[in-house]
């Protein structure tokens, strides 16, 4: 079952500003095993989205580009398909669901219209199949009394039920991958827990891989398998939940999981990382995060790390692992 | 109790705009008027063409030098029942009014989509041809387009329905940079939809708020330079009823007394201008989703 479903090679994607181009994301590779759940963690900022946004080719068009790379997906790489291609395979084969459940939905429609619009869009339905399997989608994301939801318009549901509802129609065609951005970020942390929770289920149901993209280590701690850390635009570790949460190598990934609260430990205040993401405009040439680095040396000011094998399954960007 | 029942986006507008008393007031004025005209055939109590040198400006039933014939507002310079004319001329100003607001809205609305959705290059050319336009008073561009057109009530519409869709352009492409950022548009990108689909189904609905206000308010102000190119001479032509037309041809004899026969038109214009901007402001107010009561969150 390792087979893999989508594998990123060296994806570049740059906006071309009034200031300068943002090398939002500058050469990120990763791959998604099939059925798995992979983590993309890193602070706002870091081209987490932009990722995403890159797989869905969704990149606004002027100013962003994807500048090069490679998204292969299911054998095919998306980033040689048309417009028109990709239209076939958004919400087919690749869906996703966004940050802001509230804003999410189209509010001139009623939720039932716009669940049978998404599946006639791909599936060769009638009007009355598709409506089947609409409140059979609803339900299976656990909306109590699917029929009357169906009827009603987003503004008459609660963030948590508009998130639900959101799902239903991500996975109205049963997607081989889901790319969840941030889903829960707006949601009370008693829904958190049950939205991550359906998801999770859900793809075991449907064996959909998941792109998870947080910020709560905590939650990559629980629901994923594989992890790649972002820092300004480029991956700085990567490796198995174990490998990351266990033997953290990169220093941004260690200060990361300092400043998580802990049961066990008994602390007066949170370890706090200094300073913000460098300007992605004119990044240095050296290690991106060395000016935040308390263990950075000449060398790290002067040549920009490659990510590297430590172990067979783990790899980091960092001069100071790599040398050992 | 818990089946609550189920509200349109359209039933709400509607509730909302019963509430309002000066918009349903507006309603009323404009229905009645616009009955009226329509009716105009059945209701009018002579021929509005009919001319008799005879009866030359004879006052309406207010005077005891009314005549008999029962000309209930007078008549004009022509001997015309001003009653009638003032009838079928509100099918004409109406007519034109209506059907300048549907070219201007047709232009205005693919125009102001294409800028706004696409943007760029095509955003640019047709927005600085808009400013262009805008460059012009509308009175003064109408009337050089119906010049140019010729005389004539259909060269009117156009003249109008030309000059007003800048205008239209402008709202339209407003609410579609809106709508276009908000997050179900790229939520509907993500699940594949064509952008032919996002345009028409889902911005446009969203957009339609302030199109619907602006768009009756717009009518008011079209009847009303309706009447000015029929005043000014370009637009109808003698022998119509159109309002404008008759209160110029009329005005000449504000001062030696017959002040009915100018008058009367211009009421009528007024009447109609005033319901369409009560209708409008009830309108933006109904569907102004800040002002609803009734949004449950």
């Amino acid at each position: 079952m390792s087979e893999k479903l989508l594998e990123v090679e060296d994806l570049r994607t740059y906006f071309y500003t009034d200031e300068g181009v943002v090398k939002s994301v500058d050469g990120v590779s990763f791959e998604i095993k099939k059925g798995e759940t992979f983590g993309l963690v890193g602070e706002s900022g870091c081209g987490k989205s932009v990722t995403a946004l890159s797989i869905m080719k969704l990149i606004p068009d002027p100013p962003g580009k994807i500048v090069s790379g490679k998204i292969e997906f299911e054998g095919e790489d998306l980033a040689k398909l048309t417009e028109k291609q990709m239209q076939k395979i958004r919400g087919n084969k690749i869906s996703m669901i966004f940050q802001e459940p509230m804003t999410s939905l189209d509010p001139v429609f009623t939720i039932g219209s716009e669940l049978i619009e998404t599946i006639q869009l791909h599936q060769d339905l009638k009007k009355d199949e598709a409506y089947g399997q609409s409140v059979e989608m609803l339900k299976l994301v656990g909306i109590p009394d699917p029929e009357r939801r169906m009827k009603q318009y987003p503004h008459e549901l609660s963030g948590g039920m508009r998130q639900r509802a959101m799902i239903a129609m991500a996975l109205a065609c049963r997607p081989s991958m889901l790319i969840a951005d941030e889903p829960t970020t707006a949601l009370d942390v008693t829904i958190q827990a049950q939205i991550l929770n359906l998801m999770e289920g859900l793809k075991e149901e449907f064996n959909t891989s998941v792109l998870l993209i947080t910020h709560d280590l905590g939650v990559v701690a629980q629901y994923c398998t594989n992890v790649a850390v972002m820092y300004a635009g480029n991956i700085v570790e990567y490796g198995s939940v174990y490998d990351i949460f266990e033997e953290p190598k990169h220093p941004y990934t260690k200060g990361l999981i300092k400043s998580l609260p802990s049961l066990d430990k008994n602390v007066e205040r949170l370890e706090i990382l200094e300073g913000n993401v460098p300007s992605l405009i004119d990044a240095p040439k050296g290690c991106r995060f060395q000016p935040r680095c308390d263990v950075c040396t000449d060398k790290c000011i002067d040549s920009f790390p490659d990510l590297r094998y430590v172990t067979e399954s783990h790899m980091v960007r960092c001069h100071r692992e790599a040398g050992k | 109790m818990e089946q609550r029942k189920r509200k349109t986006r359209l039933q709400e507008t509607v509730h909302q705009f019963r509430k309002n008393k000066t918009g349903m007031f507006g309603v009323g004025l404009l229905a009645f008027i616009v009955l009226l005209s329509l009716s105009a055939p059945i209701l009018a109590p002579h021929d509005p063409y009919d001319a008799s040198l005879d009866r030359r400006l004879l006052p309406g039933i207010w005077s005891d030098e009314s005549p008999d014939g029962f000309f209930l507002l007078g008549t004009d310079s022509q001997g015309r029942d001003l009653f009638s004319r003032i009838l079928y001329g509100g099918r004409t100003t109406l007519g034109i009014g209506f059907v300048a607001l549907g070219i201007a809205l047709a232009i205005g609305i693919s125009l102001g989509l294409t800028a706004g959705y696409f943007g760029g290059y095509v955003d640019d050319i047709i927005m600085r041809f808009v400013d262009i336009m805008f460059a012009f008073p509308a009175l003064l561009l109408a009337l050089v387009i119906a010049g140019t057109l010729g005389r004539g009530i259909d060269k009117a519409m156009i003249a109008i329905g030309i000059t007003y869709s800048p205008q239209m352009v402008r709202v339209v492409r407003s609410g579609v940079l809106m709508i276009k950022e908000m997050e179900y548009i790229e939520s509907q990108e993500a699940i594949g939809s064509s952008h032919f689909r996002i345009l028409f189904r889902h911005i446009m609905p969203n957009s339609l708020a302030p199109i619907i206000v602006y768009g009756t308010l717009m009518l008011a102000t079209a009847i009303l330079d309706a009447a000015a190119l029929g005043f000014l001479g370009v637009g109808a032509q003698v022998p119509s009823p159109e309002w404008g037309l008759t209160l110029s041809a009329s005005r000449q004899y504000l001062l030696t007394g017959a002040w009915w026969a100018a008058t009367f038109p211009g009421v009528a214009i007024l009447i109609s201008v005033i319901s369409l901007n009560l209708v409008g402001d009830g309108l933006r107010d109904a569907l102004d989703p800040r002002l609803k009561g009734g949004a449950k969150l």
